[in-house]
């Protein structure tokens, strides 16, 4: 069983609205009309849904088949689909030139830094060259960093809570710089809020192929 | 089946054998002719991971229970299990 399979079901993992970023951004996608877009680590599968009905064909992976289960259901309520395939999303399943859209959330930075390079690596293979790509990841700001046991540089292991046992990689714009240097044109921005006394900070990186 | 590609070798088009159909394959098997990877469809979803990720304890008794339809080849040389031979290393 994948950690993911517990943590998933959790309400505070599966909320049902997109995140703004995927939103901002399919609503660009729109206008350039996108046909089919790659989720990675698609949980619950909001985003599937919300791409799915804006007529975008939707592909979602992830490692949880019960991620997995709980985004067929959400579909299939709202009368969607999409191919959901279990996989890593180091190795992707999918031939070459094939997105127009990659999207990512809350999930590339739970890998160590060898492992989201190998991901952004697939990630461009297997998009077309008019791809956007959007992705966020954890900044080295945000609350939670060092909490946890340090594998290595800006990686820990939570060792309390849901996601005891979970990698958590936090990162800087330098890092993300270097990570996208394939792609074309890369847009880093920081994202920043304050929930209940606590600094939330994410970057939030669209990228062309 | 058009769109998948054989995770590790990236080979494309794979060989797609269907065990049971509703509306939806149910269960079945993806192989990739280059490297006899196989991946099981079940319960309507291809699992396509990598072997490092692979359970013998799961994968097993899937192949064991479609032994009757697994091709031949795949049954004594595939990757990264075989029913003759257990785990087989690339």
């Amino acid at each position: 069983m994948n950690c993911w399979d517990q943590i998933l079901p959790r309400r505070e993992y599966s909320p049902e609205e997109p995140d703004e970023f995927v939103a901002s951004s399919i609503k660009s996608l729109k206008r350039r009309q996108v046909s089919k877009a790659l989720d990675l680590g698609c949980g619950a599968g909001r985003h599937l849904a919300y791409m799915a009905r804006q007529g975008v064909q939707v592909c979602g992976i992830d490692l949880s088949l019960t991620g997995i289960d709980m985004a067929r259901r959400k579909l299939k309520e709202q009368g969607l689909e999409a191919l959901l395939v279990k996989c890593d999303m180091k190795a992707l399943p999918f031939i070459n030139s094939l997105f127009d859209a990659v999207i990512c959330t809350r999930t590339v930075y739970h890998q160590a830094l060898k492992e989201i390079r190998e991901t952004i690596i697939e990630i461009h293979r297997v998009s077309t060259t008019k791809a956007l790509v959007a992705i966020d990841f954890l900044s080295k700001r945000t609350y939670s960093y060092g909490s946890g046991v340090e594998v290595e540089h800006n990686t820990f292991i939570e060792q309390d809570g849901p996601e005891k046992g979970v990698l958590h990689h936090f990162t800087d714009e330098k890092e993300l710089k270097e990570l996208f240097e394939a792609f074309r044109t890369v847009n880093i921005k920081l994202q920043e809020r304050e929930v209940k006394g606590k600094l939330r900070s994410r970057w939030i990186v669209t990228a062309m192929v | 089946m058009e769109i998948l590609a054989c995770p590790i070798d990236k080979h494309h088009p794979l060989e797609l054998h269907v065990f049971e159909e509703k509306e939806e394959i149910v269960e079945g098997l993806i192989v990739c002719p280059k490297c006899l990877r196989w991946y099981p469809i079940r319960d309507e979803i291809p699992e396509m991971l990598p072997d490092n990720l692979r359970k013998e304890n799961e994968d097993l008794p899937f192949l064991k229970k479609w032994k009757e339809k697994v091709p031949e080849e795949i049954l004594s040389k595939g990757k990264p299990f075989t029913l003759k031979t257990g785990p087989k290393k690339s």
